[in-house]
């Protein structure tokens, strides 16, 4: 219980280190900047309690928040998306998975690569239209909204698969 | 109980949620300028939107105490109107509202509305015609009034036209008085300007003031008495020494005069009929 504690921990401190020192600084035309904290409330397996994944979420966020000084949008975001994390998973994960006893991490290997994009596009669609709606808190632009919106989804996954990758061969030289 | 306790157990993390989300807009309302700014405004705007429903809704409760007051104010005021209207009317002796003196002193007699068709003004017999004849009641020795006041007497009549021999004819002799005093003479006029005639054989002790006000003193038959002539320009003596002659600013413009009003005198075949019972009289005791 600890372990898994101190693991996400750890984990939200090099996400957070990675999304500050170099993501933020990623930008493609002044838009399209990938945010990747999400990655940490995707992993929750199905078994967690969801007000614990609530807590992480608003914590990620608003660390997030504090770094970037965008208060409250990141937290918000990040908190409906750990809301919605377990029905998304179930929803795209296969019967196997959802009905496994031992509740596995959810990733490229446990669930398939096809169920795990599909999930983890969604997640991160959700995150930053909820992002975006609440940095413009307008629909006066809705043109900049969709290109802010498309390029930081589209960003944001790409890195999220990157990461994705580099840890399905880690766990995988780690098994051999 | 129990239902309720397991219902806050399965449902717990939605209150987490909602709380969590709370803090999360409270922050970005607290600690973001710009969004702060939009909710501040929207919700400016809502309480303002809100306030208003409320503010009408009282205003609509509130109708029946404004309409009373308006009412009271709408009498206060009718009264108002009314007494400054009779105060008006008590001060109202100049010559604007002359129109409305002549009715007056019209009021009760029988006007014959015409249309003056012929004018001259430059003779020293100048004469006026006028659309109306015997066919409409007109008769001689009637009053002529215009709209400025008197204008002259019926001379002849013909069917359909009358001539009229106005006051600017060195034949007319209007009686008239001052009004206010007791005094009157004969209004005449000796050629020259049509603006003024003089009036005659006022006596010297006379106190009268320039401006005072000329009109028929109703001795002819021919005019009521009080019908406005004109007013006093100028006091001198008459030639003959014994009297004053009053320079008397006309109040009808003769050079330019379209609609006058013939009076029918409803006396005068009552005054008629008793000159010739008069004279059947005096010849029945002569004869």
């Amino acid at each position: 219980m600890i372990g898994t504690f101190l693991k996400r921990l750890f984990w939200l401190v090099i996400l957070m280190l990675l999304q500050v020192l170099v993501f933020n600084h990623v930008q493609i035309l002044g838009y399209a900047t990938p945010m990747i904290c999400i990655y940490l409330i995707l992993l929750f397996p199905l078994d967690t309690s969801r007000s614990q994944i609530l807590l992480w979420g608003f914590a990620t966020g608003l660390l997030q928040d504090i770094f970037t000084n965008t208060p409250g949008m990141n937290a918000a975001s990040l908190t409906l998306v750990a809301l919605l994390q377990p029905d998304l998973l179930k929803l795209f994960a296969s019967k196997d998975f959802v009905e496994n006893e031992d509740s596995p991490v959810p990733s490229a290997r446990s669930m398939n690569w096809g169920p795990f994009l599909r999930y983890v596009f969604v997640a991160v669609l959700i995150s930053q239209v909820a992002f975006y709606l609440l940095e413009a808190f307008s629909f006066f632009n809705p043109i900049e909204l969709g290109i802010n919106i498309g390029g930081g989804t589209l960003m944001s996954f790409l890195v999220i698969l990157a990461m994705e990758g580099v840890r399905k061969g880690y766990t995988k030289k780690q098994n051999s | 109980m129990n239902n309720l306790s397991e219902f806050f157990k399965k449902y717990n993390h939605w209150f987490l949620f909602v709380l969590l989300e709370a803090v999360s807009i409270i922050l970005l309302f607290r600690f973001n300028n710009y969004q702060g700014s939009v909710w501040f405004t929207s919700a400016n705007r809502m309480a303002a939107e809100v306030n208003r429903w409320h503010h009408d809704a009282v205003g609509y409760l509130h109708l029946k105490d404004v309409n009373e007051r308006l009412s009271g104010e709408n009498m206060a005021l009718q009264q108002q109107i009314a007494q400054l209207r009779e105060a008006l009317d008590i001060r109202d002796d100049s010559l604007s509202a002359n129109d409305r003196v002549v009715r007056e002193a019209l009021n009760g007699f029988t006007l014959i509305p015409a249309r003056v068709t012929s004018n001259s003004i430059l003779k020293n017999e100048n004469y006026v015609v006028i659309n109306k004849g015997r066919a409409d009641g007109v008769e001689t020795e009637m009053g002529v009034v215009g709209g400025g006041g008197v204008v002259g007497i019926v001379f002849l009549t013909g069917e359909h036209y009358s001539l009229i021999l106005p006051i600017i004819n060195v034949k007319s002799n209007i009686s008239c008085r001052l009004r206010g005093h007791r005094f009157f003479g004969n209004l005449q006029w000796y050629g020259g300007s049509t603006l003024f005639a003089y009036l005659n054989d006022i006596p010297r002790y006379a106190k009268i003031r320039v401006g005072g006000v000329v009109e028929t003193s109703g001795y002819s038959e021919v005019f009521p008495p009080g019908l406005f002539v004109g007013r006093v320009t100028q006091i001198a003596n008459a030639p003959d020494g014994l009297s004053m002659q009053l320079k008397v600013n006309l109040g009808t413009d003769f050079a330019n005069l379209s609609d006058v009003s013939v009076i029918v005198n409803r006396n005068k075949p009552q005054i008629d009929s008793l000159r010739i019972d008069l004279e059947s009289f005096e010849t029945a005791q002569n004869g």
